[in-house]
């Protein structure tokens, strides 16, 4: 007759927990990193209007948008010259005010422009600083009346786009240090739990060494199964997520930018996760030194 | 093969837990040690078997000055010795033949080597039929015989049992006594502390009485 395994529900209890904190810390990192996508999507509208006055040559204008290339932050320049945006123009008013699209007078008024991208590998938080250097490096050029690109807004979304960063780190942080802190103490109480066969094994002569390996062993599989659980979890969340985003809320148009941690992260999320189980029990399985605490007397 | 020369050990208190022992007990003695409680009994094997150091004086045990001995070697002097409990510290979810096996499995014997020797030792503790049982599951006595067995498999030099009987019944407990006599016979040296005076007496064995942490009695 075999005693009962009291070691299971244990055994079941710790794998739970720790699989736990390994899908709230996957997650959160899911969680932020699609947050950041939709924030770099959103910030790509960024544009840039530089307004050319009437007598710029066309050398005048190439230097221009030389100037802009060089600076290594555009990704696109257009030229919307005089006669489109008067066409365009003429398009967009002629509903509301007929008069004003044959006045030819206040047409000339219209002046051709330079519509610029910027790149896109400029995150949100610096896209108002980069575009501050490039308007007054441009107001300094002959040829350029005006620079445009709805300051305000962009400042604002820069402004946000660190709040939300920094928000996200400190969340991250405090999530990792809680299920540490959990899982620490769900893999002491397992270790507790074989406090008797330490005892004895100290007794009858094993070495540190072998009195660890099994812990580290039986560590390590926890790591392992239990990262792999998460993130078989946090796969599964991200697959309903991002069906109810996309059937739900499609006029929000993200249901393509929504992305899984890269297969590198998931390697390395399972590495880091046998890693963490492994040293965990390494370090909850120190001397315990006490063979003779029965014999004690209080 | 066990010695003790102006051994101190005086814990945080300060508890002086033993003054001034002086003691020697040869190789195949079989020897008592009594007193009452708080006496410094267990507080002397700690010494012997390498869980705690003394303050200060000279203990040498089977070669090693545990004076001096060094963390990592402590297991090795551990595999020398045979250390036996009130509360028999077996592991419950192992069969008795698991547990007499562990020494040896320590050591790194073959599977075919250790079965022999365990089967052979449990001949000699009167539980082979018992091999596959576990622990719960057989009586108090039986599962002191089995820690005793677990404690001689590898044929220690010194034998240490700290209240070997404490949880056992008279009879039960001349049946340990008599198997600890045996142990001894075939050339261990067995030193057991207990509180059972009237036992003592019966078995005209050379006895150590500890009082306060000093030796006032030695019958050699
Ligand atoms: N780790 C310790 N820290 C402080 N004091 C201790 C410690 N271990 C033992 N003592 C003290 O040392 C003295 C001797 O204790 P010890 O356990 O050796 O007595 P004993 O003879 O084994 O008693 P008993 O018959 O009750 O088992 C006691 O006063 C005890 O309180
Ligand atoms: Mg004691």
């Amino acid at each position: 007759m075999r005693p009962p395994q009291k070691n299971f529900a244990l055994k079941l209890t710790t794998l739970i927990v720790v699989t736990a904190c390994f899908v709230v810390i996957g997650a959160s990192l899911l969680v932020s990193k699609n947050f950041r996508n939709i924030l770099t999507l959103w910030g790509e509208d960024v544009q840039m209007t530089v307004y050319l006055s009437s007598d710029l040559s066309e050398q005048g204008r190439q230097d221009i948008e030389q100037y802009l290339k060089d600076s290594g932050q555009v990704s696109d320049v257009q030229l919307v010259s005089q006669e489109k945006a008067l066409s365009d123009f003429r398009v967009q008013l002629a509903s509301y005010a007929p008069d004003i699209s044959k006045d030819e007078e206040l047409l000339k008024l219209i002046p051709a422009s330079l519509q610029v991208k910027l790149a896109s590998n400029i995150p949100a938080s610096e896209q108002s600083k980069v575009l501050q250097n490039l308007a007054s490096g441009l107001k300094a050029k002959q040829g350029v009346d005006d620079v445009g690109y709805g300051q305000d807004w962009v400042e604002k979304y820069a402004a946000f786009v660190s709040a939300i960063e920094i928000t996200l780190q400190v969340v991250g942080i405090v999530i990792v240090l809680a299920s540490m802190f959990v899982m620490s103490n769900a893999i002491r109480a397992s270790v507790q739990a074989h406090r008797d066969e330490i005892v004895v094994l100290e007794m009858i002569g094993a070495t540190t060494s072998m009195i660890r390996k099994p812990f580290l062993k039986e560590g390590a599989l926890l790591g392992v199964v239990s990262s792999t659980l998460a993130v078989g979890l946090c796969y599964g969340l991200y697959v309903g997520l991002k069906s109810l985003v996309v059937q739900r809320l499609s006029f929000l148009q993200l249901g393509e930018h929504l992305t899984f941690i890269s297969p590198v992260s998931v390697v390395i999320v399972i590495i880091g996760g046998t890693a963490m189980g492994a040293l965990g029990s390494y370090l909850c399985v120190r001397k315990i030194n006490d063979g003779w605490a029965a014999s004690q007397r209080a | 093969m066990i010695e003790f020369s102006h051994v101190y050990k005086t814990y945080p208190g300060p508890v002086h837990a033993l003054k001034n022992i002086d003691l020697k007990i040869d190789k195949g003695e079989f020897v008592f040690l009594t007193g009452p409680s708080g006496a410094g009994k267990t507080t002397l094997f700690k010494m012997i078997s390498a869980y705690d150091v003394a303050t200060s004086g000279g203990v040498n045990v089977a070669g090693y000055d545990l004076a001096e001995i060094k963390d990592g070697q402590i297991p090795f002097y551990r595999r020398k010795i045979g250390v036996i409990f009130q509360d028999f510290k077996l592991l419950k979810d192992r069969t008795i033949f698991e547990n007499v096996a562990l020494p040896l499995q320590i050591r790194g014997d073959k599977t075919p080597a250790i079965q022999r020797r365990v089967y052979e030792v449990l001949e000699q503790v009167g539980l082979a039929h018992k091999h596959d049982q576990y622990p719960e599951f057989v009586s108090g006595g039986e599962q002191q015989r089995t820690a005793i067995a677990r404690a001689i498999i590898h044929q220690p030099g010194v034998l240490i049992a700290d209240e070997p009987t404490g949880n056992l019944d008279p009879r039960l407990s001349e049946e340990i006594m008599d198997l600890l006599e045996r142990v001894c016979s075939q050339g261990t040296t067995v030193f057991v502390a207990t509180h059972d005076h009237e036992m003592v007496k019966r078995r005209r064995k050379r006895t150590l009485e500890l009082k306060e942490g000093m030796i006032v009695g030695d019958t050699k």
